[in-house]
């Protein structure tokens, strides 16, 4: 129940904003690189979002990017990611190489790769990171395949999107 | 010079011509309206007039409404109610006679009938805490909103009015004249909402100790505003749309219960009865304290204080003169600590109120955050006119009022904090403190632009926050703003949207608006023009209520420089930037004329000689044979040159001139709607490096393209577009020559961090 607690007060944070500065976005590149095979996932998020939702989810503080970042970080965001994020190639759902994550000012970026893909006639991605926290969450996925470029925003109330070749 | 000057009659000419032919495909081409990107804003601004200038000045008849408001207020902390009668002063300077007025009733948002829900298209929220479940599904909503016991005239009688939503229109049996004012009282009472639970923007925190924390505004009927632009001003409010309030002087006399702390809106005019004598001297102390805060109100004496609760009440006294609105915080829960802060010759006091839960973070940082920010905006704008500044802590809260604002920033319960909470805390102190200046001073509407007040606002909080700590993470900077605005065309409005009806507020009103200021700033403008303008933007508007034509005019008139181009891109269109440097060709001076000179000469129905005489051509040099040696040498090398040197000037003349032997003309692309002026980083082959500005009117006659002759004493090596990313251009991959394989930072972290 105290778990429970503290993510319902986080509901609230999106309509406090309207005072504040703050925006829920984050943006997600799909790239097929042909030539080594290999689909590349790199996730940027704002820093404060991520932290925020973990502390939460995971009750500990986790004081990232900062001198006093918790052992377990690296740990804990993976497994996030491992369940927020989901990617289906030609119709099957692939695990993904998760190689790790790293930060650049108030923004995280995680990669992930999945290799040995010899071509690709449908790519499906589902991102609910932050849903739980964050009403007006907008997760952008752009896929690049080839010469095909599309651009999807996955919201809470959709949060998966597929791409057809 | 004869020659030259036919010359550019015979180029014109050979333009116009070539144009022509080029058009005279197989189908005709269609007129257009004017769509240059540089047109003026003509048809979007309104027609400058008596009431506001052309210049972005107010008018020689400009006028604006007055409000004064007598009010007693009870806030009765048994049952988290308000029950409050006021007497409400208007003033009518306009030309024109009111039938009716309209007050708002913001609290309205919160009854049980409010529009508020039914407007909002979602499907299921993620969670429901079960105190919102029950109320939205099961059983009774919140009982909010105004219970308004009467509307009274001075003699006692009976107003009509009706009440729309959040507005309510009084019927007036004679009509206000025009330069007449107007005395009526209303009486009313409301359930104070839980902010924490119900949020909002004003309310109670309710602690496990029993008592209460209450940042109370929007806790009154209110007039609205009317004016030369809007009428009345009575949009409802949904919940962002801020708010439109005009001036006035506000007595207003709170009762609380005894043991409560208060600071509001005004001159607390009995505060030395409200403390203790050892707090009232502390008080004084901290009236002189410039270089720390003193404690007034001690975290000890808040702990003995919030044991037990006394049934006894007592009557605070405030005073506000030229204030657009009015807010108070109470608790008897509350720590208080104050500094004096010199602004010019002046002192004003900055006050932090905060619960014991605040703790350390407030001690340490909220009042030296106030102070920082009033001198930080007293530079920018223009001096505080008032005498104090207060931070209150409330949990979750971010909103401003005139002299008071309340701000999240809590430590967990053990007193520790993350540098996210830490800097969160600055960060909104800041921005809610900024906030006097616009809009509470600076008045402009904000049910109609969000980001009148909140862009320009995040603009001025990024210089006071890098004045606290440099490099303090800051958001408002074109960097910040490259992913909304490459965003998905179909979720983005432009600036210019009323607020209700942006996809992506924190964007749209706050980080993009500020983000162009910047550009403006550092790369349009430069920090003098701008500096100059936007302060007179402040100072032309304040304790007056602005519209955006007249922030876009003044900017333009005070700096001398046409920016219609910029508020058509960046404040009324979606456009994004995207700039790229798209090839380079190398040229080499001839005596030869080249097939364009000989083409101008023939249009002249002349030979080349006779046209051209002795003149000087750049010819391209095919890339394919890389012909250095040719280029290397001097251009004194070229006879016809050099006898004109040798014949014109003198040796010491010549040898102070540039030796220039390598010339370029650069192709420049511009694939994003956007104009935008051209930064060029110039890498040359000794390693040295010169940054090149092409305004944005280099764009005029070619949206899409465009080239730069160029002339260097050295070889060209490489060339960036926007190196340190002062522009916001979205497609980092065309920005460089020659081709960067931009290495993706995929590539980069997989290289650095993955052992293969």
């Amino acid at each position: 129940m105290a778990r429970l607690h503290n993510f319902y007060w986080l509901l609230f944070i999106p309509i406090m904003a309207f005072g504040l500065h703050k925006y829920y976005i984050s943006l997600t590149k799909v790239d097929y690189i042909t030539d080594k095979k290999s689909v590349q996932v790199t996730l940027k998020f704002f820093l404060d979002d991520i932290e925020l939702a973990l502390e939460n989810r995971y009750e500990q503080p986790l004081e990232l990017a900062t001198k006093y970042e918790n052992d377990q970080a690296g740990k804990l965001l993976e497994i996030y990611v491992r369940q927020k994020f989901k990617i289906w190639i030609n119709d099957k759902e692939y695990s993904y190489n998760y190689l790790g994550r790293e930060y650049e000012d108030n923004e995280i970026y995680f990669y992930l790769e999945i290799e040995n893909i010899e071509a690709i006639s449908s790519i499906a991605v589902q991102n609910s990171m932050l849903f739980e926290e964050f009403e007006d969450q907008q997760n952008y996925i752009k896929i690049n395949v080839g010469s095909t470029q599309k651009t999807f925003i996955l919201v809470k109330a959709n949060d998966k999107e597929m791409l057809k070749l | 010079m004869k020659k030259v000057t036919l010359c550019i009659v015979a180029l014109l000419f050979s333009v116009m011509s070539f144009g022509q032919e080029k058009n005279t495909g197989e189908e005709k081409q269609q007129g257009h309206y004017n769509i240059s990107k540089f047109r003026q804003l003509k048809q979007e601004l309104p027609t400058p007039n008596v009431y506001r200038t052309a210049s972005g000045a107010p008018g020689h008849e400009y006028y604006q409404q007055k409000a004064d408001y007598k009010m007693d207020i009870v806030l009765d902390d048994e049952n988290q109610r308000i029950y409050g009668g006021e007497l409400i002063t208007y003033y009518n300077n306009s030309p024109n006679d009111l039938e009716y007025l309209w007050v708002q009733l913001d609290q309205n948002i919160r009854a049980p009938d409010a529009k508020t829900e039914d407007v909002k298209a979602e499907g299921p929220a993620a969670y429901y805490k079960p105190k919102k479940f029950i109320e939205e599904f099961l059983g009774e909503p919140f009982q909010g909103g105004f219970h308004i016991d009467y509307v009274k005239n001075t003699e006692d009688g009976d107003l009509s009015h009706t009440i729309n939503g959040t507005m309510m229109r009084i019927d007036l049996p004679e009509p206000l004249k025009s330069k007449d004012h107007i005395s009526f009282r209303i009486k009313w009472w409301y359930n104070i909402p839980n902010h924490v639970v119900d949020g909002g923007r004003s309310g109670f925190e309710h602690f496990e100790d029993g008592n209460n924390d209450y940042v109370i505004a929007q806790f009154f009927p209110r007039m609205a505003v009317y004016n030369d632009v809007e009428g009345w001003q009575n949009l409802q409010f949904l919940g962002r749309g801020e708010f439109a309030l005009v001036f006035g002087d506000y007595e207003v006399n709170i009762t609380t219960p005894a043991d409560h702390i208060l600071d509001g809106t005004g001159v607390v005019t009995n505060r030395k009865e409200m403390l203790t004598p050892i707090q009232w001297k502390r008080y004084e102390q901290a009236l002189k304290s410039y270089d720390k805060p003193v404690v007034i109100v001690t975290q000890e004496e808040a702990e003995e204080n919030e044991k037990e609760v006394s049934k006894k009440t007592k009557i605070w006294k405030l005073k506000a003169e030229n204030v657009r609105d009015f807010a108070f915080a109470s608790s008897r829960k509350y720590i208080l600590d104050g500094q004096a802060v010199k602004i010019g010759d002046r002192t004003v006091m900055a006050i932090s109120l905060y619960p014991k839960e605040g703790n350390p973070l407030w001690e340490e940082y909220s009042t030296r955050v106030v102070a920082n920010t009033l001198r930080s905006y007293s530079a920018q704008m223009f001096d505080y006119p008032y005498h104090k500044a207060i931070s209150v802590h409330a949990k979750r809260q971010g909103m401003e009022y005139p002299m008071i604002c309340f701000n999240y920033g809590r430590p967990k319960p053990d007193g520790s904090y993350s540098l996210r909470t830490r800097n969160g805390m600055i960060g909104v102190i800041t921005h809610e403190v900024g906030h006097n200046w616009f809009p509470m001073i600076v008045n402009s509407d904000e049910r109609q632009w969000g980001w009148m007040d909140e862009g320009l606002n995040t603009f001025a909080q990024m210089r006071a926050e890098q004045n606290f700590e440099p490099g303090f993470p800051s958001r408002g900077y074109p960097k910040n703003v490259v992913d909304y605005m490459s965003g998905d065309q179909s979720k983005i409005t432009p600036i210019m949207t009323q607020h209700d009806n942006v996809y992506n507020s924190g964007a749209n009103a706050y980080s993009k608006p500020a983000a162009g200021l910047f550009i403006l700033r550092e790369v349009v403008m430069g920090p003098d023009l701008f500096d100059m303008a936007f302060k007179t933007y402040a100072q032309r508007w304040k304790f007056k209520h602005p519209t955006p034509a007249d922030f876009f005019r003044t900017m333009e008139d005070a700096s001398g420089t046409d920016l219609d181009w910029f508020w058509r891109g960046w404040f009324y269109t979606t456009d994004y930037n995207d700039i790229g440097i798209k090839d380079i060709k190398k040229y080499k001076v001839s005596e030869e004329p080249t097939e364009k000179a000989k083409k101008l000469a023939t249009r002249y129905r002349s030979s080349v000689e006779e046209v051209l005489g002795s003149s000087l051509y750049l010819v391209e040099i095919d890339p394919e044979s890389s012909d250095d040696i040719e280029m290397m040498a001097s251009v004194t090398d070229v006879p016809t040159l050099n006898a004109y040197l040798s014949d014109n000037f003198s040796k010491e003349e010549r040898a102070a001139m540039r030796d220039t032997k390598y010339f370029y003309e650069l192709i420049f692309e511009k694939p994003g709607g956007l104009v935008m002026p051209i930064l060029a980083e110039i890498t040359y082959a000794d390693g040295s490096k010169e940054n090149k500005y092409y305004p944005a009117e280099i764009w005029r006659f070619n949206d899409k393209e465009i080239k730069k002759i160029l002339g260097s004493e050295k070889e060209i090596t490489a060339i960036k577009i926007d190196p340190n990313g002062l522009t916001a251009d979205v497609n980092p991959e065309n920005n460089s020559w020659p081709k960067e394989k931009q290495e993706s930072k995929f590539d980069t972290f997989k290289k650095e961090h993955v052992s293969q």
